[in-house]
Parts: structure tokens; sequence; C-alpha cells
């Protein structure tokens, strides 16, 4: 289940990346209104699958960390996976504010609409714009780091880490 | 004080006579002329913030109302500059072309006490079709003001606005709620 959520949302998140910032330079036109209103409901996706993960957390625990970690990488490790947690669940909502602040409701892949989280306001759209892209690019950076430690982890540690995250088909047979 | 006292009954006989059977004019309000369209299936909310209306009403003989309304285009306001824009130009409105939406009235029936139903002429964007709007006169008790209160629903296409890439109806919707909720105050005279 917490390998399957972590892919999925993966997945989603590659697909923003390529979607958002191309939809953001298009020219006002109904290519951007159909790529923003995709990228949206891909966002508002992550953002369910991101608190259904932590709640998946609290029914089964994550597996510890490997021994033999020094103390400052254990802090690294968790403050980094607080991090991604908290850009899942932030962009999102900063995307949700920015359409609000701008006088649009959400709608969820032409199925429902999302409350209005806050009333139009041009000047707080913009804010929660900046913050979207900021944030993106911290989520950007992040997830390399992520990367580089799951590599680290496996070729430089071998503690195995990086396996836990795999799905079971991608394992070598001895592995699993 | 003679001459003033008959001047106030004066006065006071021509406030009733346009409570009664007289023409009005709208005291300007944001939001008093709004409409929702939308966009990627989600409700796109916007108002009209300059347009001129005349009513004109026989309590005894509804059937010769008279509305008219003219919108002033150009003050079209979604709250996104850019899509205000987007209304104004030729795809949408054409405000260059056609600044003015206009509506005028062939006939006027009361429904029931303070219910009613025009019929009219809309032009937009150089079409012009003949539509029926029920509504709701509501004067006040003082009778200083009165209240219209109207909603219908448009089909974009009908006025050929939403052109070109805009066309789709599944990311512009083809209905458009348009409500009005006027403050009206008397003529004088």
């Amino acid at each position: 289940m917490a390998q399957s959520l972590h892919w999925l949302i993966v997945l989603l998140v590659l697909v923003q990346f390529c979607v958002g910032p191309y939809a953001a330079d298009l020219p006002l036109g109904i290519e951007r209104l159909k790529l923003l209103t995709f990228h949206k409901s891909v966002g508002i996706t992550v953002f369910a699958l991101a608190i259904l993960r932590l709640l998946w957390r609290l029914y089964s625990p994550a597996p510890k960390l490997p021994t033999g970690m020094r103390p400052i990488e254990r802090l690294l490790a968790h403050a980094s996976h607080v991090a991604l947690y908290g850009l899942l669940l932030t962009l999102p909502l900063l995307g949700w504010l920015t359409s609000n602040a701008s006088n649009l409701t959400v709608r969820w892949f032409f199925l429902f609409n999302l409350p209005r989280l806050t009333a139009p306001d041009p000047g707080f759209a913009k804010l929660t714009r900046e913050l979207h892209d900021a944030g993106a690019w911290c989520l950007l950076a992040l997830v390399c780091l992520h990367v580089a430690a799951a590599f680290w982890h496996e070729f430089g540690r071998r503690d195995g880490v990086l396996r836990r995250m795999l799905p079971l088909w991608m394992l070598p047979r001895e592995g699993r | 004080m003679k001459t003033r006292s008959l001047l106030l009954l004066f006065a006071a006989l021509l406030g009733s006579a346009a409570a009664s059977a007289g023409c009005w004019k709208p005291q300007p309000a944001p939001k008093s002329l709004t409409f929702t369209a939308s966009q990627g299936g989600a409700p796109f909310p916007g108002e009209f913030r300059s347009y001129t209306a005349q009513f004109c009403l026989d309590d005894k003989d509804p059937a010769k109302g008279k509305l008219t309304v003219d919108v002033d285009l150009d003050s079209v306001d979604t709250g996104l500059a850019e899509m205000d824009d987007a209304l104004k130009g030729e795809d949408f409105f054409d405000t260059s072309k056609y600044p003015k939406g206009s509506f005028v009235s062939d006939s006027m029936q009361q429904v029931s006490p303070g219910h009613y139903q025009v019929t009219g002429k809309l032009s937009l964007r150089g079409v012009t079709k003949t539509i029926t709007v029920p509504f709701t006169w509501t004067p006040s008790r003082d009778g200083k003001q009165a209240r219209l209160d109207a909603k219908t629903t448009l089909q974009r296409r009908d006025y050929g606005i939403g052109r070109g890439q805009w066309d789709d109806p599944q990311y512009v919707g083809l209905a458009v709620d348009v409500v009005f909720a006027i403050t009206f105050l008397p003529v004088p005279g």
C-alpha cells in the first residue's frame, strides 16, 4: 500500500512538473484552460493521496531507519520526509487558493466543485501563486535529494532501504 | 405660506403618481447586473459595472409597461483582468464593433401581484433575439424606491459569443445565467 501510493504520487508529481510550468507560460487561451483544468484536478488528487498516505502511516508505521546511521543523517532523513509531505500538501492548497483568489472555482475532473477557500483578491492570488512556484522548486530540489539519498543507501551503505520502497516486481527473486 | 404648502401638496401628488404609473431609473450599485458562465465545468461569475435602464409601469395596465436596458459591454468585470480583455475581444463581445448589449421590451404581462413577465428583443454582438424573462417588481412601502429581480439563462452560441478556440462547450459552458437585482428610483415628473 505505502509503495503503491508512493509511486502513484511520483507519477502524478512528474505530470504536474511537465504540465504546470508549460501551461503557465502559454498565452490565455483554450489550451491553457484545458491544461490548467487538468493540472488542478491532478493536484487535488495528489493532495488526497498524500493525506491517504499519512493516514496509512498511522495505521501501518514506516519501518525504522537502518542502524548505523549517524544522528545527523537520521535528522536529515526525517526532516526531508516531513518537508516532502509538507509540500505535497501545501502545493495543491496554494494552487487551490490561487484559483479561488482569482475568482475561479476548482472542479475535480468535471465531477464536482471544490469549496471556495477564499474571496477573490488579485493581490492575494499573486502571493499564493508566487509561493506555489517557489514551493514547486523546493519540491524539485527535495526530490533530487531524496533520490540521491536512496542511491546512497543502495550503493553506498548497501542497507536495503531503497528496496523497501520498490514495487515487488522490480526486486530480484532472492530479494523478495 | 399657503403657496408653499400647495407646492408641497403638488409635489406629493406627483410622487404618488410616479409610484402608481411612472418611470423608474436604476440606482447604480455594484453586483446589480451579474452573470455566471462556466469554465472547465466550474462556475465563472462576473458582472457588468456600467449599464442604464428605464422601467415604466402602470399599475392599472401592466401590459403597457416598458423596460429597456443598455449594457456597456466594456465594463465587464470577472475579477481576472486578462479574462476581461479576452471577453472584450473579437471572440466574445467584440466591444470595438459592438460596444453595447441592449434589451427593449415588446410586451409585458402581470402573472400575479408583484410578478411579471416581459418579452422583448435582446441584442448582443450584432444578433437580435426575442426572449421572455420573468421578473418581480417590489416597490418599497414609501414608494421612494423599488427593486427589480430577474434571472434568465442565455445560450452564448445564439449570439455568436465564444468563437474560434473558445467554442468548445466542455471548457466554456454554453449556458450563461444572467441576474438582475436592481434598485430603481422614480424618475421625477
